[in-house]
This record gives C-alpha cells, structure tokens and sequence, in this order.
C-alpha cells in the first residue's frame, strides 16, 4: 500500500489531477445506470423546469432530466473522442513515421495527400460524409478521425525525420537491419512519449469538434443526448432557461481539460525531448480550435 | 525576478491557478444566469440598451425596422423560397396578381378580373394606371413574361424561377391588348392561388436588371439599399397605386434564426419581429412597448406511408391513433400553446366544419388494437426534417408511447434535402413523416398540403378508399370555391377521409408578430401575408 | 540562386496539384450528397405529383446541365472559375457576388480576431514571464488552459447572457456593416472576434510559453545574464524573438483552420460570413456555392503554407538545407 502510494507521488501533478477528473466520466460512460437519478430518455415532467429537488438541473425541452442526460451523454461523448482519437493516432502517426523516415518521394507524395484533407474546412469534410453515410456514430468517429489525421501525420513526420538521423538508427542500418525493424524497434520507442503526448491533445480536440458537430446539428441523434447537441437546445431557449448549457459546457470543459492535463503529466513524465513540448502544441495548432 | 522557475513550482501553481479560475469562472456564470433570470423581468426602456438603428430617428418618426429570423442573400422576386420572401418581402418591393383576406377571399391587385371558366385559359384583366418604380407604365406584357418566367423551360433555368406548372402543363402566356392576358395551359393549373405567387416585372428585364441586388417593381415602397445576408431597407413609393404608404422607410434585418431574431428585438436593434414561431414567443412577449398579434397558423401534420407495410392496413392505422399523447406533444412543441385537430379542416380561419374527433391517449388499448389486428410486432420509424426542432421534440414524445405500445420506433432526423429526396422525389421512405409551415388558403391548397401528400407519398392500391377521395377533391375549382353546392362534396371527402385514418392530426399554434405599441395599420390575413403599405406609427 | 527558384517553384507545382485535388474532391462528394440541384429550384411543397416533379428534375437538369457525366461538369466548372464565373446559386443569384458580399464580413472578423489574438498573446506571455507574483502567473495560465479546453460556442453563449442579456451593452447579434457607422460596427463585432479570438489567443500563449522557457534556459541568456544585461532587454532582444520563430508556424497553421472556427462563430452569432454560408449551401445541396468556397478556403491555406514556408528559410537558416 505505501509502495502505491509513492509511486502516486513519483508521478506529475497534473497527470494525477487530469486522471482524476477523467476517471469519472469514464465510469459514468461504461455504467451510467448507477450515478444518473432518471432515465435520460422518459418524458417525466414539465419542459424547461429549473433546478429541483428530483431533478437537480432541471429539465430540458421535452421533458427530460437534464442531469441524467448530461451523464448518459457521456457513454457518447467519451467513446467517441477516445475512439476517433485512437484511429487518428494510429493511421497518422503510421502515415507520417513511415513518410518522414522513408524521405524523398514517397514523403512528398504522402505529405501532399495529407495536405489535401488538411486544406478542406473541418466542417465541410465532416458534413460530407455525415451527410452521405448518416448520422451513425461510426461515421462521427471516421469523420472526426479524418479530420485530425492530417495534423497527426505532419508532427509524426516531423519526428521520423528527426530520428532517421539519430545514431542508434545510422547504426542499426549498419548492422543490415529491415527498414521495418528499425521503425519498430528503434524509431517509435524514442518517438512514443512525444507522441503520446500529442495523442492527449488528440483527444482532446476530439471532444471539442464531436462537441461542436453535435451543435451543428450532426451528432447523436434524437432522442439519444450528447453534450453538444444538448448545448444546441440550450442557445435555443437562453431567455427561457439560461441554467441549461452549464451542465453540458462544463462536462466537456472538465473533459477536454483531463486529456490536457494528463497530456502535461505526459510531457513533464518523459522531459526527455524539448521538442515535446513544442511539438505538442503544433498538434493543437493544427488541429485547431474548433 | 532572479529566481530561475522550477518546473514543479510552475506545474503546481498551475494547477491552483486553473482550478481557482475554473471555479471563479462557473460561479460568476451561475451567479449571473441566476441573476439574469429575475433581471429579464424589469422593464428596461429600449433607448438605453443598444439604440443602433440603421435608418436615422426613433420608432415615430415614420420609419420601421423589422427582424426576420432568417436571412435572404438576394432580392430575385423568381426565386422564392418560402413564406418569408413571398409574404414579406415580396409584397414590399413587388405586388402580386392577387390577394387574400381573412376569410379566403381572393381580392384583385395588380389582376382586377380573372376568367377561369375555361380551363385551359385563364382570361387576366390588368389594372390601370399602374407604374414600375421607374415610371414605366405597366402592360399586359409585363405580366405574360412575369408569369412565363417561372413556367417556361428555358427562361427558368436562367431565372432560377420557381415553376408554378410543369413544362407539359405550360402553353403561353400572351398580352391580348395592352390590359388583358391570356395564359393557355394544357390542363387546369390553379396558378393564382400558388402560395408563392408571380410577382410582377417589367417585361423581358431579366439580364437587363441585376434583380439580386436591385428591385423593379410596382410595390410599395422602393428599394433604397440591400446587404446580402444583413438587411435590406426601403423607401416609401410616391406613386403606389394604392396610396403612398404613410411610412418613409421601412427596413429589414435579417438573423440567422428566430432564437437570434428575438435577441435582436430585445437589444432594441429592431423594432418589430415578423414570423415569431411559437417556441419564440415566451421570449419576447414581455418586450415594453410592443404587443404581440397573431399573423399566421404555423403547423405539422403527420404524414403515413400507406403504401408500404405495416401502415397500409387501416385497422393498424386506427390503433397507432391512441398513442398521440396530445398533452406531452402540445408542451415538447409549443410549450402548451398548440391546438390540434383529427380534422384537419377545422384548424385554420375559414375552414369548414367537418367531423370533429376526439381520440384518447391510451397506448394499452393500442396494443390490444394491433393484437386484434394480428400486427402485434410492427417497426414504425419517424423521419423528422433537421431544423423543424418542435416537430423533432414530439416525435421523441411519440416514440415514447409507441414503444410502450409494443411498437419498435426508431426517430431519425435527415436533411431537407435528403427528406426530399427519400419522400418525393424516391418515395423509398417507411413509416411517419411530418411536413410543417404556415398554413395556407383554402381548403382546396389545404388538401394539397395535409391529404394529398399522404396519397403521393404512399402508393395505394387500387380499390382504396383514397383515390375517391382524392378524385373528389382534385373536381374542386378553387377559385369557384365560394360555391356553396361544394361544401357537401367536401363533408363527405371529409368523413372519407376520417374514418379510414388516412391522415394523423395536425398541431398548429399561432406564429406572431410582434409589432410597436405605436403602429397602426399593418394588415394580416391570418395565413401569413403581413402587409406593411398601410401602416403608420401615430 | 537558381536551385531556390526551382525549390520555390517545386512548391508551388505541388501546391497547384493540392488545389485541384481538393476541388475535384469536392466535386465528388458533392455528387454523393443526396437530392438535386433541381430538387432545390423546386422546392418542397407539395404543389406536383410525383409524376409532375419527375418532369420538372427532368427539365432543369437538361437545362442545367446536370446530366453531363461528372468530370465534364468538373471540366466545364474549371473553366468558368478561371475566368471567376463561378455559376449560380440555387436560386439564381450569382455565385462570385454572393461570396463577395459575405467575404467582407468574414474577413473583418477573422482578422480582427487574428490581431487581438497575436497582440493579446505577446502581451499576457510577457506579462506572466516577468510578473513577481505568483499567483498572477498561476492565474493566467489557469485561466488560458480554461479557455482552450472550453467549447467555443459555450464561450459565446456565455459572454451573450452576459454582456447582451443582462447588462445589454452590446446587441446580441447581427452586423452593421463598416460604412454604415464605425462605433455600430464595433459594438456588433466585439463579442463575436472575443469568441473566435480568446481560445487563439490561450494557445499561441502556451506556445509562446513554451518557447520561452525554453530560450530562457538556454545557454545564451545565461551568457548574456553573465554580462549583465538587464532582465528586461535579454526578454525583449533575446528571448522573445527565438520564441516568435516557431509561433510563425502556429499562426499560419491556424489562419488555416480559422475558418472553421468562424463556422461556429458566424452561426451563434448570426454573423453573415462565409462559414454560415458554406453549412447553408451544403444542406441545401447547393453545389456551385460549396465548391466555390472550399476552393477559396483550400487555396488561402495553401497561399498561407507557402508564406510561412517561405518565411521559415528566410529567418532561420537552419533549416535551409532541405532534408
């Protein structure tokens, strides 16, 4: 018990405070039943009531239970943000690693591509193929992943192009290894914590922009709450109920800010590379802010 | 500052720092949302919250700004899209062949006679006397190409006209003398009484006028300046030929919704609202100085599939009927302040009285129904159109109740253009749909908008009750609609209609204006035509 | 010299590929988008029988020539563009003045936002790097890591109840354009470039902050500490401009993505710009307003990636060598 416990005090404040803050949305996204007092989908009293004694945020234009609608909302809010900053991470690290240590053509021709999904606006890509495959949550993760692989494949390139000049690879190429074994085995071990940290901005974006599609209007699909759909309805009666965008704003604030700080743990956890920082903050550049 | 910064000591602070704004942050909001709600109910005279207005002096010195929520990039009279610009501004900068009052009497304006006698010639009387805003007198002429460019093929696709027939439909339109037309069609095409009517402009003027940004019209009032997407102002016609309007500007401003419309009434930035949904009212009734008038019936009505299973069988239909919960919908969409009918014909001024049900919010007697009807396992999903939010809230009521019903019910929200294609354009669409906007005039068009869709989206069989229903109605002249010999043809497509649950009630509530305690004179038919020529601020 | 003039030419080729790649793209999708350009010209009442609105698509198309194979529309529809016909709108308006009209609004805001978000960063970096007070610093980097991990659209809705509803200040809403009155103008835009500018202007300071930090541990400004220059000048001779280099690279980064950001802006506050524009004109499929604009906004992003390229080998000659 006390070796746990140093070992949480070994670790960066912020990554324990960002996990902290993260774990209970997670909790609540995998097993909503136990923390959320109604169902978020019953009509169970009048529109647009205030904060109650039954339901502590009121409810919300139909009906329904703000509170246990800002929890359920997490089951897809997270899911969604994790999952599609996953596939970003994987597809465009992949994508950049393998252009930045490759070089010369194939990096040029790997690069212009990236460009080309980069130069299109965020919100036409995602209403696009929104607009085409429907509103499913598949087609959210892929639309948002699209969106944020560009950026992902450019730092990561970055980084290949750093590392191919490093002296464990030059070595590792002496010794007659596989272009393949030198980028498993030695390129992405060194490049991991930068990237892992990118990867917590990922996510955090991530929440952000399923956040902001969801106001838009092409997120979860009624009845089905999200917080951004929920912040939709909320600038739609401000003058009635000005009480019902806190609720879901300050979820996806408390969200967005646990991948950040956790990605600062991150950063302050493996201070190895000074370009950690740097680059960290490129990803969230060119992801931007939605 | 000498001391070097660990990164500890900054990762700490960091954290305090963040988490004494957060909380800083979330109570001042709290505080003041909180603060906000009892502060919206003192009364705050207008001048001294935003007092910008785009055309100089206040509200009674003759000129008016009113907000819409919604924006017009163009001032092409061809083109119109929805009740906004053919009741608005249409009627500000252009005038129509005819109008209509209260009651659903066709009234003369720019036509003082029509012959509809023959079918397939339409006889117009133009009236004398008339000018465009450029002194041009108005012909005959003017009117057979105003009319032809939104019914022949090629000059539609440069005008981008709405079509008011097909091009198999159309034959010509051709000036008899300098004050009669004659419009020659292939079949009977009530053209008059389109809900975006023809507006008139000088013949042969497209190309020759940039008709997005400018206007050359008989109207009203005349153009005076136009930004696209912002607003667009007018000044009074000196030669109207109904009178010089007594206002000297009229202005509109345009807002991207009605939520943001009602902002812009409350920031004093406009001084009247025109086409305040029903959800919007709440918020802007306790404006001072304004009162709040009712301007049109805005409704839904539930459209069924009845071509497909499992809605094709009409003891199926009559089951479903008991899972309206009347109440629930009425508050998700309207905030209470809806009505609704079984019979779709009573819910607007002038309409007839036909049967008028009742039917009881009961699921469980539904789920019997169905038993008995061997269609205990049935799928019946909702398609919504995005942006029609209260016809969105109810279809969540709905599928709520059909599920307790047993009903497998699955709401899906498409695009209007999507909404579009799978229902008319495809017909691939399954279960309940719902069409929305302001309701029209007379019962014929309203047969259009609630009955015929159900029979042109569904593909009945033969032998069904509807197409004689439908035979009877499409045997109604609408301009001879005043003839009382119809009324009992109506009563009995009426019951037809009814008791075969060919239609699923309507939800109407009224959309409002909101308009200056001051200003007198604006006319509106309570089917959405608000006209602004008469009005005057005392 | 004349290995620079093939590299910049280099560039701009590739550039050139990008920008027809994107709108050809954009052609596809469009075509994939369900409904018609006819089925908008029509509109959604139900005036026709299925019969009758089958004649009418027919009819429009043909006139539109909408039922040419896709790459000859493409064909057809680059050709107009390179002479800045860019068709018409669904309802006949020309496509280049309607863009023109909202571009002014667009531009406005984005640049406001851009220079308050620039010159706010610079500001509050220097502020947190030289403050004494701890707490101070604590604060602002509280309070920027808020702002870039809050929804842009809560921001707004926020500084609306605020400063519209409750204090009345400034109209919730709207535009007035700048001829129309400067102080109107003003009062219209203020919240508007806030909300688009405040989450830039919280993530330039993190870099800046960064790349402070990071200079300030250098070598040189523990030399020139050691010569005993003032705090002061080695922050504002030194440190500032080593950190500006890559803040370079952010900014034309984010000029990039600034418009989706207006998107947002632009609809909460009925700012009529083109971001508003573009989600209108993708609902209602009208195809000539969205390629239109995505290859404006593809061919700013990539005249911005080429300045900041260029800027890059001029000021740091580190990394002119080309790897």
């Amino acid at each position: 018990m006390r070796r746990v416990r140093a070992w949480f005090g070994r670790q960066p404040l912020p990554l324990v405070i960002g996990t902290a803050m993260l774990l209970p949305f997670v909790i609540v996204a995998i097993v909503p039943g136990l923390v959320a007092p109604h169902d978020p989908l019953s009509i169970e009293s009048l529109p647009l009531e205030g904060p109650s004694g039954t339901y502590w945020l009121g409810t919300d234009e139909v009906g329904r239970d703000l509170l246990s609608r800002c929890l359920y909302a997490a089951r897809n809010d997270i899911f969604v943000s994790l999952s599609s900053a996953f596939v970003a991470f994987t597809v465009g690290t992949g994508l950049g690693l393998f252009a930045g240590y490759t070089g010369g053509r194939v990096d040029t021709l790997v690069m212009r591509l990236v460009d080309v999904l980069l130069s299109f606006p965020t919100i036409v890509l995602a209403l696009f193929l929104i607009v085409v495959f429907g509103r499913q949550q598949w087609v959210q993760v892929l639309a948002i992943a699209l969106v944020m692989m560009p950026s992902m494949a450019r730092f990561s390139r970055g980084t290949g192009l750093v590392l191919r000049n490093r002296g464990y690879v030059e070595a590792a190429k002496l010794s007659g290894a596989s272009r393949w074994h030198v980028l498993r085995h030695h390129v992405l071990p060194n490049s991991l914590p930068t990237l892992l940290v990118a990867a917590s901005v990922l996510a955090s974006s991530a929440v952000l922009i399923s956040a902001s599609l969801s106001y838009l209007g092409l997120g979860a699909q009624p009845p089905d709450p999200s917080w951004g759909n929920m912040l939709r309805s909320a600038y739609g009666v401000v003058y009635e109920a000005p009480l019902y965008g806190i609720g879901p704003g300050v979820c996806v604030t408390i969200v967005s800010g646990a991948y950040v700080l956790i990605g600062e743990g991150l950063r302050r956890k493996y201070r190895t590379d000074r370009n950690v920082a740097k680059g960290a903050v490129a990803v969230e550049a060119s992801v931007g802010v939605l | 500052m000498g001391d070097s910064m660990q990164p500890d000591d900054v990762s700490r602070r960091h954290f305090l720092g963040y988490t004494a704004a957060l909380s800083a942050v979330s109570l001042g909001g709290l505080v003041i949302s909180r603060g906000g709600v009892a502060g919206a109910a003192i009364a705050r005279p207008r001048s001294e919250t935003s007092p910008k207005r785009r055309s100089p002096g206040a509200a009674t010195g003759g000129s008016l700004t009113v907000g819409m929520g919604s924006v017009i990039d163009g001032l092409t009279p061809f083109a119109i899209q929805g009740y906004v610009w053919s009741q608005m501004l249409g009627f500000v900068f252009y005038d129509p062949l005819i109008k209509k009052d209260s009651d659903g009497n066709l009234l003369p304006c720019l036509a003082t006679e029509w012959d509809t006698t023959d079918p397939l010639k339409t006889i117009l009387k133009i009236r004398e006397g008339v000018t465009f805003h450029d002194g041009t007198p108005l012909t005959a002429a003017d009117v057979a190409y105003s009319i032809a460019a939104r019914a022949d093929e090629e000059l539609i696709a440069s005008t981008a006209g709405r079509p008011i027939m097909t091009p198999s439909q159309w034959v010509s339109a051709e000036a008899v003398d300098d004050l009669t037309v004659e419009v020659i069609t292939t079949e009977r095409v009530e053209f008059l009484v389109n809900p975006q009517p023809v507006l008139i402009v000088p013949n042969d003027s497209f190309g020759s006028v940039n008709f997005a940004n400018e206007v050359l019209g008989t109207g009203p009032f005349k153009l005076s300046s136009f930004t696209s997407g912002t607003g667009v102002d007018g000044v009074a016609n000196e030669e109207y030929w109904d009178g010089r309007p007594p206002l000297d500007e009229l202005s509109f401003a345009f807002f991207a919704d009605p939520a943001t419309a009602s902002t812009g009434l409350r920031s004093g930035q406009v001084d009247a609202l025109y086409d305040v949904a029903p959800l919007n009212v709440d918020a802007v009734s306790d404006v001072p100085g304004t009162t709040l008038t009712e301007a049109a019936t805005y409704a839904y009505w539930w459209i069924l599939q009845m071509g497909k299973p499992p809605l094709d069988d009409p003891d199926v239909r009559k089951a479903l009927r008991h899972c309206f919960d009347i109440e629930a919908m009425n508050n998700a969409s309207f905030r209470g302040k809806g009505t609704h009918t079984w019979n779709p014909f009573t819910l607007y001024p002038g309409g007839e009285d036909g049967p008028d049900i009742e039917i009881e919010y009961d699921p469980a007697k539904a789920k019997e129904l169905l038993e008995a009807a061997g269609a205990s396992d049935i799928s019946v999903p909702i398609l919504c159109i995005a942006g029609y939010d209260d016809g969105i809230a109810a279809a969540q009521v709905l599928q709520q109740s059909f599920e307790e019903a047993g009903v497998t019910c699955e709401v899906e929200v498409a695009e209007a253009s999507d909404w579009l294609d799978r229902t008319y354009t495809t017909g691939t669409w399954e279960g309940i749909t719902f069409n929305a906007g302001n309701l029209p005039f007379p019962s014929k068009n309203f047969f259009d908008y609630l009955v015929n869709p159900a029979v042109i989206f569904s593909d009945y069989k033969e032998g069904d009750v509807v197409p004689e229903a439908a035979e009877l109605y499409r045997s109604i002249n609408a301009t001879a609609f005043e003839d009382p010999a119809i009324e009992d043809l109506l009563l009995d497509a009426q019951n037809m209609i009814i008791d075969d649950a060919i239609v699923y009630f309507a939800f109407g509530a009224p959309v409002s204006l909101v308009l200056p305690e001051n200003l007198t004179g604006v006319v509106s038919n309570g089917f959405g035509d608000v006209e602004w020529h008469k009005a005057s601020l005392a | 010299m004349l290995g620079v003039a093939r590299g910049v030419a280099g560039q701009l080729g590739q550039l050139l590929a990008v920008l027809v790649a994107v709108s050809f793209l954009t052609f596809l999708l469009l075509d994939a988008l369900p409904g018609s350009a006819a089925d908008a010209r029509i509109g959604p009442l139900p005036n026709f029988s299925p019969a009758e609105r089958a004649e009418l698509t027919a009819s429009i198309s043909e006139q539109l020539g909408l039922d040419k194979p896709l790459p000859w529309q493409y064909v057809i529809w680059i050709r107009n563009a390179l002479s800045g016909d860019f068709g018409l709108t669904y309802q006949g308006l020309d496509v280049s003045t309607v863009i023109g009209d909202r571009l002014g609004a667009t531009l406005e805001l984005a640049l406001t936002s851009i220079v308050v978000s620039v010159v706010g960063s610079l500001l509050v970096s220097l502020l947190a790097f030289r403050t004494r007070f701890r707490i101070v610093r604590g604060g602002i980097q509280g309070l920027t890591t808020i702002l870039l991990v809050m929804p842009a659209f809560w921001l707004g809705l926020l500084l609306v109840i605020v400063f519209a509803a409750e204090i009345g200040w400034l109209p919730s809403a709207g535009y007035v354009p700048l001829e129309d009155g400067l102080g109107a103008n003003v009062e219209t835009l203020v919240m508007p470039a806030l909300t688009l500018a405040l989450p830039q202007l919280a993530l330039f300071f993190r870099y800046l902050n960064a790349g402070l930090h990071d200079t300030a541990g250098a070598d040189f400004v523990t030399a020139s500490r050691a010569r005993g220059l003032s705090e002061r000048a080695i922050a504002y001779r030194h440190v500032l401009p080593n950190a500006a280099l890559p803040t370079i690279t952010v900014v034309g980064l984010v000029v990039g993505s600034l418009i989706s950001g207006l998107v947002i802006v632009e609809s909460v506050f009925s700012w009529p710009g083109l971001g508003l524009l573009l989600v209108d004109s993708v609902k209602s499929k009208d195809n000539n307003t969205v390629a239109a604009i995505v290859l404006i906004t593809a061919a700013t992003y990539v005249v911005v990636a080429f300045v900041v390229d260029m800027l890059y080998r001029l000021l740091d000659p580190r990394t002119r060598r080309r790897t």
